[in-house]
């Protein structure tokens, strides 16, 4: 649960006290008549659904069965989600997943960035080209590898055939060996350019004349990034980084459009299985459980983003 | 690094950027390539162009033209909810101090990070009940749980930015604070406002996850519908292609036009371009 977590961080910043005028300050005058109109509808699309998730998670609701929930069964619904061998093998597999590809991401981003930095010719073009990954919906970049990997009219395959190298037969997407390493090449395929955007912006505060200055002392290539440019980009990176691995544990439209999680469950992930569940399955009670298991590990993700952005700003 | 070492680093960086070009131009090319031709010999690039594929889904009584105009009603409605709700959040969260502020800026931000896959089967049976779905409201409505929050933290940085003194000038004059909001504020904002509203709007229009289980017939918009041709009878890769161009070609163009605020957009404001 998201806001629950974040509810208790509220004791914590020791912002500026609420001198004497702000507490006599009628609720009127104040920014809550501001704030209502938002906060009520985000509690209404947001919380409210959330919390109609939980109920449904303690009580018999399978739209297959009947449309009407039955009733409460306590945490029977939680205790067949973490017995679910399927459940708890997507929650490896997306974490797997997610740590896989932000690692790639972030070092093909910082290696791709300090080479556009170089400013060669052509790195305008290059630039523009590295917004088009970023623009496009995942949806349809998954689209776009899936016509390359099909194993009778895709780019990937013929061309690998051409040069020697064999595919599976039932296509990268079709082989349990292959399918999840095709998924996490889209992947890293889109947003390898939205971290390399991110640190070109964040070394453009790297003054050119302190390097400078540190080349003449003698200093290589690689100390200047090691010492100079890594530390100040370090928190940028770190932002970067567990944005990356929180938004790839909420990954759904790439999976869902190459490979519905298949063959087998090769390829579930944690939102494939929740999807499936609750709107193929119609198990609602069951899915709204697994829902609550994946925001308790989304939220202790959201806290520490929030620990590394906060001490940035500060 | 300039002169003669430059040039191996120079082939690298090209090859990279083909690569990156690559998955975009394929779509491209199966859209316009004949698709006899893509069946026959996938790897052959010196075909005529064809737009039928193009002509057909676009055409009158295609598919496709209902999934555009979806993707357009959908996208702007969500973003003209979104950002007048989100304009008075803002003022709300940068002109006062009080307690528990950061943690109200703290929930947009949760929100924007929790997986969306939390929301959208509540919010099915929800929106079942009020009898909405397969509506272009529904979209709307479950848009909001992203479109709103991207909105307030986006905008919030501009609100931030603009110094107070000129509306605490208007206000020791006896302005209201929603007329300094109006008359002083807004007009100088416009361009946060702008900001906002395109990376709103894209988020909408790339979204696959909500409107894949809230719209149906005609009120499926572009991304579900480039999934349909995926036939049992086979794959139609030039209507998936033509789908899939028109589909990206509007948020490619926004994000190049704006591409100054990418990092800030999807970043969710927490770094600054």
């Amino acid at each position: 649960m998201t806001e629950g977590v974040l509810t208790r961080r509220a004791v914590e910043p020791v912002e500026v006290p609420p001198g004497p005028r702000a507490r006599r300050r009628p609720w009127r005058a104040g920014p809550g008549p501001w704030l209502l109109p938002s906060v009520l509808v985000l509690l209404a699309v947001s919380l409210f659904p959330q919390v109609y998730a939980l109920v449904n998670s303690l009580r018999f609701y399978n739209l297959g069965v009947d449309l009407d929930p039955r009733g409460f069964v306590g945490l029977d619904n939680y205790g067949a989600a973490l017995t679910d061998a399927t459940f708890l093998g997507s929650i490896a597999r997306t974490l797997l997943f997610a740590g896989c590809v932000t690692v790639v991401e972030v070092v093909l981003g910082v290696l791709l960035a300090l080479l556009l930095r170089l400013d060669l010719p052509g790195t305008g073009v290059a630039r523009s080209v590295l917004v088009m990954p970023v623009a496009i919906a995942p949806a349809v970049a998954g689209l776009a590898f899936r016509s390359m990997y099909d194993p009778a009219t895709g780019l990937v395959p013929n061309v690998l055939s051409a040069i020697g190298i064999g595919t599976p037969e039932g296509g990268l997407l079709g082989d349990p060996g292959t399918a999840m390493l095709a998924v996490a090449v889209t992947d890293v395929w889109q947003w390898t350019p939205f971290v390399t955007l991110i640190v070109l912006a964040a070394m453009q505060g790297v003054p050119g004349e302190v390097v400078e200055a540190a080349r003449l002392d003698g200093a290589g290539t690689v100390r200047v990034l090691w010492s100079m440019v890594l530390p100040l980009i370090g928190s940028t990176l770190a932002t970067v980084a567990i944005l990356r691995f929180i938004q790839s544990v909420n990954v759904f439209d790439i999976f869902y459009v190459q490979t519905r999680g298949g063959p087998g469950t090769s390829t579930t992930t944690l939102g494939l299985d929740i999807y499936f569940t609750g709107l193929s399955d119609y198990n609602i009670g069951l899915a709204s459980a697994m829902t609550w298991v994946a925001s308790v590990v989304v939220a202790v993700l959201v806290n520490v983003y929030l620990v590394v952005t906060n001490r940035r700003n500060a | 690094m300039t002169g003669k070492r430059s040039w191996p680093l120079q082939v690298l960086m090209w090859i990279v950027t083909a690569l990156f070009a690559v998955p975009v131009l394929w779509l491209l090319v199966l859209a316009i390539r004949p698709s006899d031709i893509t069946v026959a010999n996938p790897l052959d690039f010196s075909f005529v162009p064809d737009l039928g594929a193009f002509g057909y889904v676009f055409g009158p009584g295609g598919p496709g033209m209902n999934g555009l105009v979806s993707s357009l009603i959908q996208s702007l409605g969500a973003t003209a909810v979104a950002l007048p709700l989100a304009t008075l959040a803002c003022y709300g969260l940068t002109r006062f101090e009080y307690r528990g502020r950061q943690v109200i800026g703290a929930w947009y931000l949760g929100l924007m990070l929790a997986p969306p896959v939390v929301f959208v089967i509540p919010l099915f049976i929800l929106l079942a009940r009020i009898g909405v779905i397969g509506t272009d409201l529904a979209v709307v409505i479950a848009f909001q749980t992203f479109a709103l929050p991207l909105a307030v933290l986006l905008l919030r940085g501009f609100f931030e930015e603009l110094p107070v003194e000129l509306e605490e000038a208007a206000m020791m004059d006896g302005c209201s604070r929603p007329r300094v909001l109006w008359s002083v504020l807004l007009p100088v904002v416009r361009p946060g406002l702008l900001v906002s509203a395109i990376f709103a709007f894209c988020f909408c229009w790339n979204n696959l996850l909500f409107a894949m289980p809230l719209t149906g017939g005609e009120t499926v918009p572009l991304t579900v519908r480039a999934l349909s041709f995926f036939a049992t009878s086979g794959v139609s890769w030039s209507y998936i292609g033509a789908t899939a161009v028109v589909s990206m070609l509007v948020p490619m163009l926004l994000f190049f036009a704006f591409r100054r605020h990418i990092v800030s957009g999807l970043t969710f404001g927490a770094v600054k371009g």
